[in-house]
């Protein structure tokens, strides 16, 4: 049984609460990123860190229905949007591989602007505001 | 007040697992490029590999979810 809204909306509290840590870990991250990450030099390295971000949007997707804030046709759609992101992605890797720099990174870009799209959806999820 | 407490502590653990598994993640390609810059050469295909195979299996985990969540709707 889909469990969605059955202990009832939020508090104030709690959503305050809710945004308070997403902001301690969003501290967190950006805090491991000026450590250990860094700015990606050429199209081959910044497809490395969008296939990382095709996968961080399914992991996020998988908590959310865990979580029972979103249901299953959104994770389905969201599943497609990072399939669609993959395959783009996929496409400029065999384009670079071609030695055609100009169709890779239009590729890159295109993944690029369905994930953060897709980013921005679980992030206004994640903080229970539907 | 309890069920407020439970609710809170559902929105803390998944913001929390959420943040982690980005993390993993996150690292996982940060140590790839690192490793590839001080060795002076782009990511290589096996690299790359590593990448896709973690989507992967993240893709079918969530198809896993999804699943099990269809049948109990």
């Amino acid at each position: 049984m889909y469990r969605h809204n059955t202990i009832g909306p939020p508090s104030l509290l709690q959503n305050a609460a809710f945004v308070i840590g997403l902001l301690l870990l969003s501290l967190m991250l950006t805090s491991c990123s000026q450590v250990s990450l860094t700015k990606p030099q050429t199209t081959r390295e910044g497809l490395v860190y969008a296939y990382a971000g095709v996968t961080t949007a399914r992991n996020t997707t998988g908590s959310l229905l865990s979580a029972n804030k979103i249901t299953p046709a959104q994770a389905r759609t969201y599943q497609n949007l990072a399939d669609n992101a993959r395959s783009a992605l996929d496409l400029g890797d065999t384009f670079l591989a071609k030695g055609d720099q100009g169709q890779a990174q239009t590729h890159l870009q295109l993944a690029q602007n369905v994930l953060n799209q897709l980013t921005a959806t679980l992030a206004f999820y994640s903080g229970d505001k539907k | 007040m309890t069920n407020n407490t439970s609710q809170l502590a559902e929105n803390i653990l998944t913001a929390t697992q959420i943040a982690l598994n980005a993390l993993a993640i996150a690292q996982m390609a940060s140590s790839i490029i690192l490793k590839a810059q001080r060795e002076g050469r782009d990511v290589s295909n096996e690299e790359m590999a590593q990448m896709r195979v973690a989507d992967d299996v993240a893709r079918a985990t969530l198809e896993a979810q999804i699943k099990a969540a269809e049948s109990k709707a």
